[in-house]
């Protein structure tokens, strides 16, 4: 027998692929989140004595998207996702293209950048791929720290162990300063992914692309999105695949495709979710002002 | 085998990811070194003559709706062509990967990897081609849809 004292136990055991990190189900503590999936044909499961509700099938595009995005304007909230979008590639990508472009790539560079990066990396006695995962697991460790600690003291050592030891670091010559703002930029990065469990994996996935970065460049980092982005296109959640609406390429004039619409114009709901009733919304939403008095 | 069917828009995708590498990355090139100044008279040539094949291909498959060159030529002469045929596609195409990859790996070595072996550079393609024909159709399809719409 299976004791289950959390639903983060839950979601394990019935989750469709376990060896993936991905998340395949939105756990989540809002109610309003909750509602909005519910009303758009989704399940949410509730276990009682835990705080959490588990929203299946959760699709890849449902751990970018934030609540807020449905309340506010669609032009703040689209500018909002394609801000979050570069975050995510920046926080997935950027250590591993800066150690494929610094070890094989270097004449894609201006000049006079590769001149300072070369300057501020002179002093630096390891090579490239040890600095970064000094840097990288020392962020992780930071990180880590600061949630283990009372909340008062959990921001102190992350503002300690960013501006003190980084500025040390570099002051002994251990690491090179540019390193530093590219693990600072990617740390600022991960933080506005939406999904807690989404920005795990991709903390995990990132050292797989800086040793990929290391070992062949951007020809490395390509070669792991190929597969890894081929994984995902396999994979499915409860029935719906995990890359819809884009792979495979269906309907993307609902509420679930990546950029939203404005309320008025969000009629349909997502295709791969299989409802019963196709809209959410009559063809005219706002009858009160285009309806005439005869 | 289990039988795998892609859509409209994944098919286009694939054939998108085809004509960019084709079209544009390869064809100005060659025509250039092969035509020098009369490249573009050679272009309208081309283009001509390609359109005919398509109008011929096209006219000559009307007949066998929903059909593929293999079941043609089982129709037209049975198990025998059907075999020849299939051989001789698989010939066709193994052969052109070979030569593909190579050509690419040695182009990849010569301008950035010179201190690699050629063989290390060849598993970063076998690999990822073994993977993704593992996971099927379906994956080649999503990742071809993804990486169009990252061209773009």
């Amino acid at each position: 027998m299976i004791i289950l004292s959390h639903l983060g136990q839950l979601e394990q055991l019935i989750q469709d692929n376990g060896n993936i990190a991905f998340p395949q189900i939105i756990a989540t503590e809002r109610s309003d989140k909750t509602a909005n999936h519910i009303l758009e044909g989704r399940v949410a499961v509730i276990v009682n004595g835990s705080p959490y509700v588990l929203i299946m099938p959760g699709v890849f595009l449902d751990f970018l998207s934030s609540p807020e995005d449905m309340n506010l304007k669609h032009q703040f909230a689209n500018l909002l996702k394609i801000v979050r979008f570069f975050a995510t590639v920046i926080t997935l990508l950027l250590p591993g293209i800066y150690i494929a472009i610094i070890n094989y790539h270097t004449e894609i560079l201006p000049t006079e950048l590769l001149f300072t990066i070369a300057a501020a990396r002179n002093t630096v006695p390891f090579p490239t791929i040890l600095e970064i995962l000094i840097m990288e697991v020392s962020f992780e460790l930071l990180r880590e720290a600061g949630l283990r600690v009372p909340t008062p003291f959990g921001s102190t050592i992350g503002i300690i162990g960013a501006l003190i030891l980084g500025e040390a670091a570099v002051s002994a010559n251990l690491v090179s300063p540019i390193l530093i703002i590219i693990v600072a930029i990617t740390g600022i990065c991960s933080f506005s992914i939406p999904d807690f469990s989404l920005s795990f994996s991709f903390r995990v996935f990132r050292f797989l692309y800086i040793i990929l970065g290391y070992m062949c460049g951007l020809l490395g980092i390509a070669t792991g999105l190929f597969i890894g982005i081929g994984i995902l296109a396999n994979l499915k959640s409860f029935g719906a695949p995990y890359l819809a609406p884009y792979a495979p390429a269906l309907n993307t004039n609902f509420i679930s495709s990546y950029f939203v619409k404005p309320i008025w114009k969000r009629e349909k709901r997502a295709d791969f979710l299989n409802t019963k009733k196709p809209f959410s919304e009559n063809k005219i939403s706002m009858k009160w002002k285009f309806w005439e008095r005869n | 085998m289990k039988a795998e069917r892609i859509g409209k828009f994944e098919a286009i995708a694939l054939m998108v990811i085809i004509i960019i590498n084709v079209v544009i990355l390869n064809i100005p090139n060659m025509i250039m070194l092969s035509a020098g100044p009369s490249a573009i008279i050679n272009i309208i040539y081309v283009s001509i003559l390609a359109i005919l094949f398509s109008i011929v291909i096209s006219k000559l498959f009307n007949r066998f709706t929903g059909k593929d060159i293999i079941d043609i030529s089982e129709y037209l002469g049975g198990k025998v062509l059907k075999t020849v045929v299939c051989i001789c596609f698989l010939m066709f195409f193994l052969l052109l990967a070979v030569v593909a990859v190579r050509y690419l790996s040695r182009s990849i070595k010569i301008i950035y990897f010179n201190n690699s072996p050629l063989l290390y550079l060849l598993l970063f393609f076998i690999v990822p081609a073994i993977i993704i024909n593992k996971l099927g159709l379906k994956a080649v399809s999503g990742v071809n849809i993804i990486f169009v719409f990252m061209l773009f």
